[in-house]
């Protein structure tokens, strides 16, 4: 057997120096998703209906093209600004054929996450 | 028959050597239980170099996925192998290049638990075939099977992550025995400490323990710290492997592995 004591030793000052790095504790995003503060919604702006998913395990950046994908390819979708934070979900829907909530309940069922529920009209 | 720098070409840094670990947030070196959506594509591409002895290799793996469903994705990895041995007894050093055996797996997801905005905790199945490529010298000319499941957790900053392959080795002979990788990962988002809509990038220390345990008695295990840079679109990483422990009498040791990764997402 070969065992070499460098590689544990960097090992270990790595996961020491990611415990130790400093700053703000972290939110809890268990729990209740609309409890979580939004700045998407503050930017957001359309000028039709709209509608605001509340959308669960998105673990990181990546996981938005997910969410992208599946509701660029809805007609009735204008616009769309994903919080990834809060997991809310703002979009612009069409004023002359707007997505119907069936269709952005498959969107996100396509995506590979949860949605929690659906604000619209 | 092949040599024992054969072996460690198509042993040690074959096809079964990388990873089904393509999404976002994910580790280097093990597999993630993350998927793209249903007709969304990953493309991921590695280098790898190592040394064993008077062996040096760049290993070149492309892999693309396919989310076929958002359960089920499709992945396909091809690597390249460029390789450098100098030969004891005259000095001389010989180099050549080929294609080592391919992968095709598909990961079933079988459980999800979205319990939070960034918050999911899954279980993959994973299954498919090493594919002989047919490239005399980097090919283990045989067809292997593979199975296996991964688990991944992530919370807040945090991310675990931890599976499990199995892979029947078709051809036979002492040294080609059935192989069992395992690996665990942590990845600890270094910033930011919370995400905004302004925010999209994310930086990551990852941590991972690398095992392959051979039926023939081979076994090797190596740390390996990292760091991932995540942004929307595509992922840059870097990695660097250093065995721990290293009972190998079939295969060459390596002497570690430094590897680079970029993913882009689709």
């Amino acid at each position: 057997m070969r065992i070499a004591p460098a590689s544990i030793a960097m090992a270990l000052g790595i996961a020491l120096a990611a415990c130790q790095t400093t700053g703000p504790p972290p939110v809890r995003t268990t729990g209740d998703v609309t409890a979580q503060p939004s700045a998407a919604a503050e930017t957001f702006t359309a000028e039709g209906p709209t509608a605001v998913l509340w959308v669960k395990g998105l673990a990181c950046p990546g996981c938005i093209v997910n969410v992208e994908r599946q509701l660029n390819a809805i007609d009735g979708v204008e616009h769309f600004e994903v919080d990834l934070a809060s997991g809310r979900v703002d979009i612009a829907l069409s004023a002359e054929n707007p997505a119907s909530r069936q269709q952005l309940r498959d969107a996100i069922d396509k995506s590979g996450f949860t949605l929690d529920r659906i604000e619209a009209p | 028959m092949l040599s024992r720098f054969q072996l460690a070409i198509v042993l040690g840094v074959g096809a079964f050597a990388t990873t089904a670990s393509s999404h976002a947030q994910a580790p280097i070196n093990s597999n993630v239980a993350l998927q793209p959506s249903t007709g969304g594509v990953i493309i991921r591409q590695q280098l790898r170099y190592f040394e064993a002895g008077e062996v040096k290799a760049f290993v070149v793996p492309t892999t693309i996925l396919y989310g076929l469903r958002d359960d089920l994705t499709l992945l396909l990895t091809t690597p390249l192998v460029f390789r450098e041995v100098k030969v004891p007894t005259t000095g001389e050093t010989r180099r050549d290049s080929g294609v080592a055996d391919l992968t095709f797996l598909t990961k079933f997801r079988v459980f999800r638990d979205d319990f939070g905005p960034t918050d999911t905790r899954r279980l993959s199945l994973l299954g498919g075939l090493e594919i002989r490529s047919g490239d005399s010298g980097f090919t283990s000319d045989s067809y292997d099977p593979i199975f296996g499941g991964v688990f991944t957790h992530a919370e807040g900053r945090h991310a675990f992550d931890a599976d499990l392959l199995w892979k029947f080795n078709t051809a036979g002979g002492a040294a080609r025995a059935d192989q069992m990788k395992y690996d665990v990962a942590y990845l600890y988002r270094l910033a930011p400490d919370q995400y905004t809509s302004s925010k999209l990038t994310a930086l990551f220390g990852v941590l991972e323990l690398n095992g392959q345990y051979d039926m023939n008695g081979d076994h090797e295990l190596f740390v390996s710290p990292g760091i991932s840079y995540v942004t929307k679109r595509w992922t840059l990483e870097g990695t660097i492997q250093l065995p721990i422990l290293q009972e190998l009498d079939h295969r060459l040791a390596r002497d570690f592995v430094v590897g680079l990764s970029f993913r882009i997402r689709f």
